[in-house]
């Protein structure tokens, strides 16, 4: 997932300042995300060195000048691209998996407690992840949502994957 | 209690501490074409009073096997069942089946509602059988029902109902007799999400007030609201783990952006 599209996306809109941009992405991204601002401003830097944006200084009285963003015609083809290409999959090597196998070479009699340990913790996650989305039970948007079910049905695989795990000693 | 039990848990432990359910090397044997099949292979087990116990397991794991055991519905091979310090598996049927009406309310994924009957009269009829007035037993359905939202429906058949009202209609039923034990097999399994998760944040209430409550599940997310999570595989424990009950999620659960890409 790359953030660059969420800040063209969000210029197809209108024109933003920096820190309207920051607070939109942001809820895009589901709620709690925070960007961190020595992230976003060099990348909104390069966007506009790549022409996909324009920045433009306003000035401010007594405050420091500010920058309203505007998408380029490049940029909005550089997105109509994206959008079309189809999303990668890939076979991808999760932080668990790699764990797994490191773990396996280094200390293999520790296998049946880590993947007892990490049951324990994916359990704990999912309570966590239900017990917030029965929180906020139709008050939220649909990217927070969206992203809580993808998490939990990520974790519930991870626990399946455990399982399989753990059978195959059996 | 009216009846003085036959054998009393040999024990200076005081009332709170002992556990509401214990269970010791217990088997269930089944015979399949010739083949023994070991639902419950010897099982140790003790349940705290007030406790939110889920057992959880792929079907086939015995979950079901060991909480029908445990309500006196099927009978176990070998082993011992105290429940508040009495044994069970030694009673009749008969002492079995007054005990289960008046100690351990059950709810089930199909909700086993008597469909002729209304939503009231279902959950009079159980506080009848355990010997209340009628009076006495409409007074506390009517405020069970109530407390559950249902003030609307007493006079509804089963049929008339949606299925988040017969689960919550089958919960008062099971409550009508404040049982030591509230059990629950699946009982979001016939439920959307948002009404399942309805239940589970009803089940979780009642776990709040001091209700006991086993609920056993394949469900992960179900599970997981629970206070302590019992895995089982083959008719064996093969974990038990805290869940996460009735903690509040971290605030900051989403805040992880580390999987973005900045470029």
């Amino acid at each position: 997932m790359s953030l660059k599209y969420v800040l063209l996306g969000l210029l197809t809109h209108q024109p933003e300042y920096g820190y309207e941009l920051k607070r939109k992405a942001e809820q895009l991204l589901g709620n709690g995300a925070e960007l961190n601002p020595g992230q976003l401003y060099p990348l909104l830097r390069r966007l506009a060195d790549q022409q996909l944006i324009a920045g433009e200084r306003i000035e401010q009285e007594d405050r420091p000048d500010k920058r309203i963003f505007t998408l380029t015609e490049a940029g909005r083809q550089g997105l109509f691209t994206w959008l079309d290409e189809p999303v990668p999959l890939s076979v991808g090597r999760p932080a668990l998996f790699l764990r797994f196998v490191v773990l396996l070479l280094v200390r293999p009699e520790a296998r049946a407690d880590f993947l007892k340990e990490q049951r324990h913790r994916l359990l704990d996650f999912i309570g966590q992840l239900v017990a917030d989305r029965a929180k906020h039970l139709g008050s939220e948007d649909l990217s927070t949502r969206a992203l809580r079910e993808l998490t939990v049905l990520h974790a519930e695989a991870d626990l399946k994957w455990i399982e399989w795990l753990e059978t195959l000693e059996a | 209690m009216e009846k003085k039990p036959e054998h009393v848990l040999q024990s200076t432990l005081t009332q709170e501490t002992l556990p509401r359910i214990r269970v010791r090397n217990l088997t269930r044997v089944y015979q399949r074409g010739g083949e023994p099949v070991h639902a419950l292979a010897g099982i140790d087990l003790d349940i705290a009073p007030g406790a939110f116990v889920a057992i959880m397991g792929q079907s086939g794991s015995g979950k079901t096997t060991l909480l029908n055991v445990l309500t006196g519905v099927d009978r176990p091979t070998s082993g011992e069942i105290w429940l508040d310090g009495e044994r069970l598996d030694t009673r009749s049927e008969a002492e079995l089946a007054i005990l289960r009406r008046q100690r351990i309310g059950m709810i089930f994924q199909a909700f086993n509602l008597l469909s002729n009957m209304s939503a009231l009269e279902n959950v009079i009829l159980p506080a009848l059988l355990a010997g209340r007035s009628v009076s006495k037993a409409r007074k506390t359905a009517g405020e069970l029902l109530y407390a559950l939202g249902l003030d609307k429906r007493l006079h509804m058949l089963p049929g008339q109902l949606s299925g988040g009202e017969q689960q919550r209609v089958a919960i008062a039923r099971a409550l009508v007799n404040e049982p030591a034990v509230l059990c629950a097999d699946e009982p979001t399994g016939n439920l959307d999400a948002k009404t399942g998760q309805e239940i589970l944040h009803l089940l979780k209430r009642l776990h709040e007030q001091g209700q006991t409550i086993i609920l056993v599940t394949h469900d992960a997310q179900v599970a997981s609201q629970a206070e302590r999570i019992i895995l089982m595989r083959d008719g064996q424990i093969i974990d038990d783990m805290n869940g996460h009950g009735s903690l509040p999620p971290s605030p900051t659960l989403f805040a992880d952006l580390s999987g973005l890409d900045m470029g």
